[in-house]
């Protein structure tokens, strides 16, 4: 064992120097760490932006397909970088023979960095209630991707599915787009909610920085279509709606005070007429507007009177229009404000 | 078994000074790669070169030791420092650098915990890349200029060549200890401080 460890023949001065040459530089190296000449990074930097709203009536038993042309952008933007989160729903497939309720959705994530590079890319969504499931379509032709790749995935069954990526090398620019299948398995009863959240990381040179990109997807059940089923808004309201076959009429409650005037516009898409009805607590039509134009908005302004200290029960009621031909699904907005 | 221990000891005392400068050369580009990467041009230059091929995925630390350990000794020891030595005696040399020099880059972006702590994994790896890259050197000039690797022996290219080769198993052994050592080293640092 002695001659194995034997070293001995080595001369001396070339062991010294061989030592020399790593304690030396690493010696250098810690110095300068310590005494500042090789800065210390920053630490990391998270920033969360705003969340923003993407909100959608379901329709009622449709029996088919509906286009949708729904959008909803949140992005941040700094001098070194631009980020940018979308969601766009597509269309609606009520009762699908495979699915159920299906709404398919495409969602994309851009980021670009002026300095420095991308590290990472991970998009979360957490479905809220226990009524709805996300399906990615993971179809090579249905993703669109550039300068990375997906690693990771969950779905289907899971309140947190997500898409976690890899960053091919370190680039400047990096995009991805895919469509989803968001499933409803209720009886249209329940609202649905997803909080989809981008979070990019990237090297600015300097420091590591994660933004976070949040969007709420809200999908409300049908807005009724009796009295008793109409849905409870709160004024000043803006709602979208969609009236489709099957589901001609939607139904909104709202609570007003007397001695006040009540401003409401409805706006159909530009190719559907539908009209727009002002009920009472007992389902009286107190004022309506039924323009035989299509695209043209509706609106009703009305007198509530009485004692301001008194609440009053009132409806709006959407309606499709006598004229119009019964397969032309729509989607239109509402707004309800009051004054004085 | 003994004969074989005195072997190895013949042969790295034979290559000690070509050690003593690999070492300088190596950990002193470590340095040099730490300070011009203070430039942040030059550290994306680096970090765009080379991208990363840290492990971070893998969290079973026998799998991660023997994962760092295999992608070490084979490919950035081998193929990368060792075989290219065989066909240029002075690719080792320029690849050590490289590989230094974005080491010395990559320490920039460590808080100084970590910095610290890297130290134990670059030490035991570097020495193992210069150890390989000594076996590089000595199989590139065993076949080009046999006397410059033998000067004391008037020996053929051929047998030079098989010299040089059983020589790099002696080495081998130093450097799959070392590598083998620094990748338990690195899981540890991985494992307690990320």
């Amino acid at each position: 064992m002695v001659i194995i460890m034997d070293f001995s023949i080595l001369r001396r001065k070339w062991i010294t120097a061989a030592l020399l040459s790593v304690v030396l530089p690493m010696s250098l190296l810690a110095t300068f760490r310590l005494t500042g000449v090789l800065r210390e990074p920053q630490p990391p930097q998270t920033i969360t932006v705003g969340t923003v709203e993407l909100k959608m009536s379901r329709p009622v038993d449709n029996s088919g397909y509906i286009s949708i042309d729904e959008k909803v952008e949140n992005s941040y933007t700094n001098n070194l970088a631009s980020i940018i989160f979308g969601i766009h729903y597509s269309s609606y497939t009520d009762n699908s023979p495979e699915f159920g309720d299906l709404l398919i959705f495409a969602f994309y994530a851009n980021a670009n960095i002026s300095k420095g590079f991308i590290c990472s890319i991970f998009i979360q969504f957490s479905l809220m209630d226990a009524y709805g499931f996300l399906d990615f379509h993971m179809h090579p032709d249905w993703i669109k991707l550039q300068n990375l790749e997906i690693r990771t995935f969950q779905q289907y069954r899971t309140h947190e599915p997500y898409i976690d990526t890899h960053i091919i090398n370190q680039p400047k620019y990096a995009s991805l787009k895919m469509i989803t299948f968001w499933m409803f398995v209720d009886e249209n009863d329940t609202n649905h909610r997803i909080i989809a959240t981008l979070e990019v990381r990237y090297f600015n040179g300097t420091i590591y920085q994660t933004i976070t990109v949040p969007i709420q997807l809200l999908v409300i059940c049908d807005e009724g279509d009796t009295l008793q089923t109409a849905r409870l808004i709160q004024i000043p309201a803006y709602e979208r709606g969609l009236v489709a076959r099957n589901d001609e009429v939607d139904l909104y409650k709202f609570q007003v005070n007397g001695s006040r005037k009540l401003d409401i516009t409805m706006t159909p898409p530009a190719d559907r007429d539908f009209d727009l009805e002002l009920l009472n607590s007992t389902g009286e039509i107190v004022d309506w507007s039924r323009k035989r134009e299509t695209g043209a908005p509706e609106r009703i302004v009305y007198d509530i009177g009485g004692s301001p200290a008194v609440s009053y029960v009132y409806y709006v009621k959407v309606i499709w229009a006598v004229f119009d031909p019964p397969q032309l699904d729509g989607k239109y907005t509402l707004e309800i404000s009051e004054y004085t | 078994m003994t004969d074989f221990f005195v072997s190895l000891r013949e042969t790295f005392s034979r290559r000690i000074p070509v050690f003593v400068l690999m070492n300088a050369l190596f950990f002193g580009s470590i340095l040099i790669g730490a300070l011009l990467a203070q430039d942040q041009n030059f550290l994306f230059y680096v970090l765009r070169m080379n991208e990363s091929i840290f492990p971070s995925e893998l969290s079973d630390p026998l799998f991660m030791v023997v994962y760092i350990f295999l992608s070490n000794i084979v490919v950035s020891a081998f193929l990368l420092v060792t075989l290219t030595g065989l066909l240029f005696f002075a690719f080792p040399m320029i690849i050590l650098v490289d590989r230094a020099i974005f080491w010395g880059a990559l320490l920039n972006l460590l808080s100084t915990p970590l910095f610290f702590a890297a130290f134990l994994t670059i030490i035991l790896e570097g020495m193992g890349y210069v150890l390989a890259s000594i076996a590089g050197i000595n199989l590139g000039l065993s076949w080009l200029k046999p006397d410059w690797a033998y000067r004391a022996e008037q020996i053929s290219r051929i047998r030079a060549l098989k010299k040089a080769i059983r020589e790099c198993i002696y080495i081998y052994v130093l450097v799959t200890m070392l590598l083998l050592a620094a990748a338990i080293v690195e899981t540890a640092t991985i494992a307690y401080l990320g």
